[in-house]
C-alpha cells in the first residue's frame, strides 16, 4: 500500500517539474518577428528609468508587428556580472549599455563590438557629428576606432554651504591654506570642512583626478596613460602626499570607509553638518531644494605646487554609453532591425528625456535649463567657461587597474599607505599587464 | 536479507540525487578546476597554463591577507556560533514559556537579506551618525569608541561582526530539533540519578548530540571560507584588502577583474581548505568516538 | 525539573533565564523592525536619522515597488521554483540518505556528497550557464529548480543524515521481521521519524532558494521570468540608491519566508509527537 505512496509522490514531483518547463519555458514566437534583445543598467531603482521606459515602450509599440524586443535591465552590480557571463556563454544581448576604457578592452580585443562608424554610415537621423567633441574618447580603444555610442556626460562640482560660510564669517578658500584656516575654524565648530570619504574609490577617486590636473603637465599624463600605462609620476606622488596632509589637518570626516560612496559623502553635507562636498550631477536627485538655495559651485582650492589655475578647468568626461553586437548587426536578418533599435537609443527625443533625470548629455541638444533643478542650472552656469579635464577613470587601460586604484584610494585615506605606496600598487598592476 | 536483493534498492534510492548533484554541482566544479590551469578573461579563447595561476597566487601578498583573513573568520565563527547556538537552544528546550515565539524570534535575523543587516551595521558604526559610540560612551566605555570602518586594528572585526551574529539563529535552529528528538526520558532519568543541571548537560546531552554539534561545526567552517556578503557590501573587501575573504577576494579577481583563470584557482583552494579541515575534523571525532 | 521547584535559586535563575532570552529576542528583532520601519521612509531620513522613526506613515515605497516592477509576477516565479525545488529535493535527499545511513554505508559516496557545501556560488555561475545552454534550458525556471536542487544536496543530506542517524537500528530490523520491504520501511518508519530533520532542511533550502540572486541573475533573462529577489534588487540605483525603497522590497519578500517557518515549526512538533507515540 505505502509502496505506492512513493510512487504517487514520484510522479507529482515529475508532473510539477514538467508542468514548471512549459510555464517557464513558453515563449510566444512569430515568425515574421525580429527578436532583439537590449540590456541596460537602469533598473527600476535608478533614476534614469522612468524617463528612459516611457520611450522606449512607445518604440516597442510602435514596431510591435515587426520586431519582439526585450528588454533586460538590472542594477549596476547585478548587470556586469550579467553582462560578463553573457560574454562567456556567447549570449550577448544585441544592443547594450557598457563601460569604455580599460573595461570595454577585452570585449575590443575579441572582436564582439561594431565599429560605431559602420553604424553611422547606415543611420540616416543620427551623426557623429551630433556628439560633443572628445565624448567618444572614452570609447576609443588602441586601435583608433570607437566602439560605443555616448550617452551620459558629467561634471564634477565642489559644493560649498553658503549659509556655513556666512555663518562663520568666512570666506571661499582659493588657496591651499585658505583651505586649511577655514577647515580649523570647522573643526572648531564641530562641522566637517569637506564631507569627501572614500568607500571603493568614491567619491575620492575623482577628486583625486581632479586635484592631479592642477599640476604641470597633468592633464597630458592623465590622457598619456591609455596607450603608456605610466601611472607612476612625480605629480601622482605629490597629489596623494596633499591627499594624505589634508587627511592629517582633519579637512574630511574621521570615518571615510562608513562616510564614503556617493550617498554617504553627499547626506553630510545636505545634512548641514559639512561644509563642503565633492559630488557629480547623477547625485542631484538626492539634494534638498533648501540645501540647492545655499550651495555655491566653486573652484577647488589651488594646491601646494600647483601651476593650473583650478578656476579655469573641470573636470568633465562621458560616463557611458551603448555597444552594438557587431555578430547581430552584421546579421542581415538583424541588422534594419538593431538600426533601428540604435536611433532610438540616440535620438534627439530620449536624450533630451534623459536629461530631466540631471543628465548631462554627450549629444548635442538644447537643454531646457528652465526646467532643471537650481543646483543643475548652476552647474550648467558654473561649466560654461570652463576647459573639460580627464579623470583617471577613464583613461586608466585595464579594469584591473582601476579597481586597484580604488580600493588602494581606500587605504590611503584610512592613512595605512605612504603616497609613494600608493602609486607602487597601482603601478605594479599597470607593469604585470604590459 | 540477501545481499544481491539490496543492489536495486540502492541504485533506484541513489540515482536521482547522485545524477542532479553529478551533473548541475560536480561537472562544474571540474570545469571551475579546468579554468584554474587555463588563461582566461571571460572572452577570448582559454590559454592552458599549467600551474601558473597558482604560483602567482602564492606569490601575492593579498591572497595571504584574505587567506589569513578568512582563517581568523572560521575560528571567531566557531567560537562564537556553536556554543551561543547550543546555549540558546538549550535554554529553550528547558521548558521555557512562549518557546515557539522566542525560536521564531531567534531565526528572524537569517531570514532577512545581507544587504539589509550590512546597512544597517555601516549606519551603526559611522563615527559621525551611528549610535555604536554613542552607547559605547553612555556605558562608560567610551575610551573604546573609535571610526570601526577605517581604523585599521578594528575593521576587519567590525566586518565580521554582522555575519556571526546574523546566523546564530541558524545554529539554535539545529540544535533544538536535536534536542528535540532526543529520547526525553534520557534526561530526566539522569536528573533523578541526582545529577545537577550542568552535569546533565554535558554527560548526558552532549555526546547525545555530538552528531549535530559535528554538521554544526561543519556548515560552520564551510560558511565562513565562503563568506561573501557582508564583507562585499560593507566595504567591498577594502580597503584594499583589508577586510576581504577569500570568497571576496576570488569574487572581485574573476567578476570585477575579469581574471577567471586566477578566480578558479582561488575557489579550487577554497574547496582544497574546506575538504582538508573536513576530514580533518571528521577523523579527529571518528577517533574520539572510538575512544 | 520538579525537584528544583520549590527553591529560591531555581527562581532566581528562572527570571536570569527570561531576561537573557528576552535581551536576545530583542537584538534578534530589531534587525526586522529597523528595515520596517526603515521601508516607510526615504534617504534624507534613513541617513539623517538611521535609528528614529519615520516622520509620516507614508506607504509611497511599497506602491513604487509594486507599481515598477511587476512583483505579483516575479512573486509567483519564485513560489514556484522554491516549492518545487523543495519537493524534489526532499524526495530525492531522503531517498539517497536512508540508503547510505542504513543500507550501504559508504564513505567515499558520503565524501562525494558533501563536496557541495565547500563550492562557493560564485564559481558556478559560468559553468552552469554553459551546461544549460547545452542541454538546451537557457532562460528557463525549470533550470533554476534543478540548479538550486543541486545546490541544496549538500547541505540537506548533511542535516538529514544525522537525523536519520539518530533512529534506532532495531525498528528496522523489527520492521524487516515483520516482512516489510525496503521501500516500505523508508515510507513507514523512517520518513515519519525523521519530520523534524525533514523540517530543518526545508526551511534552510526554502531560504537559500528564495534569497538566492546570482543563479537567478545568471540563468533567467525575460523580465517576465525574473524572481523576486532579482526584481528587488533592480531597485538599487547606478550611483544612489533609494534604500526606503529596498527595504520595501526586502519586507514583501521576508513576510513569505516567516510564514512559511510558521508553518513548518508546526511540522516539527507535528513530527515529534507522531514519532513519540511510535518510538
Amino acid at each position: 500500500m505505502k509502496g505506492k505512496k512513493l510512487v504517487s509522490l514520484s510522479m507529482a514531483a515529475v508532473m510539477c517539474a514538467g508542468g514548471l518547463a512549459v510555464y517557464g519555458g513558453q515563449e510566444v514566437k512569430a515568425d515574421d518577428k525580429v527578436s532583439v534583445v537590449v540590456a541596460t543598467n537602469w533598473g527600476e531603482g535608478d533614476s534614469k528609468y522612468d524617463y528612459f521606459y516611457p520611450v522606449f515602450q512607445k518604440f516597442q509599440e510602435e514596431n510591435a508587428d515587426t520586431m519582439d524586443i526585450t528588454l533586460q535591465t538590472y542594477s549596476t552590480e547585478d548587470y556586469k556580472t550579467k553582462i560578463k557571463t553573457q560574454t562567456a556563454s556567447g549570449d550577448l544581448p544585441d544592443v547594450f549599455t557598457y563601460w569604455g576604457g580599460g573595461i570595454m578592452k577585452d570585449m575590443v580585443d575579441a572582436g564582439l563590438l561594431l565599429n560605431v562608424d559602420d553604424y553611422f554610415a547606415d543611420s540616416e537621423s543620427v551623426a557623429k557629428e551630433d556628439f560633443d567633441d572628445g565624448a567618444f574618447d572614452y570609447y576609443i580603444a588602441g586601435d583608433g576606432n570607437a566602439y560605443g555610442i555616448p550617452i551620459e556626460s558629467t561634471r564634477g562640482v565642489l559644493l560649498a554651504n553658503k549659509t556655513l560660510f556666512e555663518q562663520y564669517n568666512l570666506e571661499y578658500p582659493t588657496t591651499y591654506d585658505e583651505l586649511l584656516e577655514v577647515g580649523k575654524v570647522f573643526n572648531e565648530n564641530g562641522i566637517i570642512p569637506m564631507a569627501i570619504g572614500s568607500n571603493g574609490g568614491t567619491p575620492s577617486e575623482f577628486f583625486y583626478s581632479e586635484l592631479y590636473n592642477q599640476y604641470e603637465g597633468g592633464a597630458d599624463e592623465i590622457a598619456a596613460l591609455a596607450s603608456g600605462g605610466n601611472f607612476n609620476t612625480d605629480n601622482a606622488v605629490k597629489v596623494a602626499d596633499t591627499l594624505l596632509d589634508m587627511i592629517d589637518n582633519k579637512l574630511f570626516p574621521e570615518d571615510t570607509m562608513a562616510n564614503g560612496g556617493w550617498s554617504a559623502s553627499l547626506q553630510l553635507y545636505t545634512d548641514g553638518k559639512a561644509a563642503m562636498t565633492y559630488t557629480y550631477p547623477w547625485m542631484y536627485e538626492s539634494i534638498p531644494d533648501d540645501i540647492q538655495e545655499c550651495s555655491d559651485i566653486i573652484p577647488i582650492p589651488q594646491m601646494p605646487g600647483a601651476t593650473i589655475d583650478p578656476a579655469t578647468i573641470e573636470t568633465g568626461f562621458t560616463v557611458y554609453g551603448f555597444m552594438i553586437n557587431k555578430a547581430s548587426y552584421e546579421d542581415p536578418e538583424k541588422h534594419d532591425a538593431i538600426l533601428k533599435v540604435c536611433d532610438m537609443l540616440a535620438s534627439d527625443e530620449l536624450t533630451e528625456s534623459l536629461t530631466e533625470s540631471g543628465m548631462i548629455p554627450c549629444k548635442k541638444v538644447e537643454v531646457n535649463k528652465d526646467s532643471q533643478k537650481l543646483i543643475m542650472q548652476k552647474t550648467l552656469d558654473y561649466a560654461a567657461d570652463k576647459t573639460l579635464v580627464q579623470v583617471h577613470y577613464t583613461t586608466m587601460p585595464s579594469a584591473e587597474a582601476i579597481t586597484m586604484m580604488d580600493s588602494s584610494l581606500d587605504e590611503l585615506f584610512i592613512n595605512a599607505l605612504t603616497g609613494q605606496e600608493f602609486v607602487d600598487k597601482v603601478q605594479a598592476v599597470l607593469d604585470k599587464e604590459k | 536479507m540477501n545481499k544481491y536483493k539490496k543492489v536495486p534498492v540502492c541504485i533506484g534510492f541513489l540515482l536521482p540525487v547522485f545524477l542532479i548533484y553529478t551533473i548541475f554541482l560536480f561537472v562544474p566544479l571540474v570545469q571551475s578546476a579546468y579554468y584554474s590551469l587555463t588563461s582566461w578573461n571571460g572572452v577570448t579563447e582559454k590559454v592552458f597554463v599549467g600551474l601558473d595561476n597558482f604560483k602567482a597566487l602564492f606569490s601575492n601578498s593579498d591572497y595571504w591577507i584574505t587567506f589569513w583573513n578568512t582563517i581568523k573568520l572560521v575560528v571567531i565563527s566557531l567560537c562564537i556560533q556553536i556554543p551561543v547556538g547550543l546555549l540558546l537552544a538549550y535554554l529553550l528546550y528547558s521548558k521555557v514559556k512562549g518557546m515557539k515565539i522566542f525560536r521564531t524570534i531567534f531565526f528572524l535575523p537569517v531570514v532577512i537579506a545581507p544587504v539589509a543587516i550590512s546597512l544597517m551595521f555601516s549606519l551603526f558604526y559611522n563615527s559621525e551618525i551611528g549610535i555604536f559610540n554613542k552607547v559605547l560612551e553612555a556605558i562608560g566605555l567610551g575610551r573604546f569608541a573609535t571610526n570601526w570602518l577605517s581604523n585599521i586594528h578594528t575593521l576587519l572585526y567590525a566586518v565580521m561582526v554582522p555575519q556571526v551574529w546574523q546566523y546564530i539563529g541558524l545554529y539554535v535552529t539545529i540544535f533544538l530539533g536535536a534536542l528535540q528528538s532526543m529520547p526525553e526520558e534520557l534526561s530526566e532519568s539522569a536528573q533523578i540519578d541526582g545529577a545537577n543541571r550542568t552535569q546533565t548537560f554535558f554527560h548526558v546531552v552532549l555526546p547525545e548530540i555530538a552528531n549535530f554539534t559535528n554538521i554544526c561545526v561543519i556548515l560552520c567552517v564551510t560558511g565562513s571560507l565562503k563568506a561573501f556578503e557582508h564583507s562585499w557590501i560593507m566595504t567591498g573587501g577594502g580597503p584594499g584588502v583589508r577586510s576581504a575573504y577569500l570568497g571576496v577576494y576570488m569574487y572581485k579577481t574573476a567578476f570585477v577583474n575579469s581574471d577567471f583563470g586566477t578566480g578558479s584557482a582561488i575557489t579550487v583552494t577554497i574547496v582544497l581548505l574546506s575538504l582538508v579541515i573536513t576530514v580533518l575534523f571528521n577523523t579527529i571525532s571518528a577517533w574520539r568516538e572510538k575512544r | 525539573m520538579r525537584f528544583f521547584r520549590k527553591s529560591w535559586k531555581y527562581q532566581v535563575t528562572t527570571v536570569i533565564k527570561y531576561l537573557f532570552l528576552i535581551l536576545v529576542a530583542i537584538v534578534s528583532l530589531y534587525p526586522f523592525i529597523w528595515v520596517l520601519i526603515s521601508s516607510f521612509k526615504d534617504n534624507n531620513s534613513i541617513f539623517g536619522d538611521p535609528f528614529g522613526l519615520p516622520v509620516k506613515i507614508a506607504f509611497e515605497n511599497y506602491k513604487e515597488v509594486w507599481a515598477g516592477a511587476d512583483v505579483g509576477r516575479n512573486f509567483l516565479n519564485s513560489m514556484i521554483v522554491c516549492l518545487t525545488t523543495l519537493v524534489i529535493l526532499i524526495i530525492i535527499t531522503s531517498m539517497g540518505c536512508y540508503i547510505l545511513t542504513r543500507v550501504w554505508k559508504n564513505t567515499f559516496l558520503s565524501t562525494y556528497f558533501s563536496l557541495g557545501i565547500m563550492i562557493p556560488i560564485h564559481a558556478l555561475l559560468i559553468p552552469s550557464v554553459l551546461i544549460f545552454k547545452k542541454i538546451g534550458l537557457t532562460d528557463n525556471l525549470f533550470s533554476l529548480v534543478l540548479m538550486y536542487t543541486a545546490i541544496n544536496i549538500s547541505l540537506s543530506m548533511y542535516i538529514m543524515n544525522g537525523f536519520f542517524d539518530s533512529i534506532p537500528r532495531e525498528m528496522d530490523e523489527a520492521a524487516t521481521i515483520d516482512g516489510c520491504s525496503r521501500s516500505q520501511i523508508f515510507l513507514r518508519i523512517i520518513f515519519p521519524i525523521a519530520k523534524p530533520g525533514i523540517a530543518t532542511v526545508a526551511t534552510l533550502a526554502f531560504l537559500n532558494c528564495w534569497n538566492d540572486l546570482l543563479m537567478g541573475l545568471v540563468l533567467i533573462s525575460s523580465p517576465q521570468k525574473k524572481t523576486l529577489s532579482l526584481a528587488i534588487s533592480a531597485l538599487k540605483g547606478s550611483y544612489a540608491t533609494r534604500y526606503g525603497l529596498l527595504c520595501a522590497g526586502f519586507v514583501i519578500s521576508i513576510v513569505p519566508v516567516v510564514i512559511m517557518y510558521l508553518f513548518f515549526q508546526k511540522q516539527v512538533i507535528a513530527g515529534m509527537t507522531a514519532g513519540a507515540v511510535k518510538g
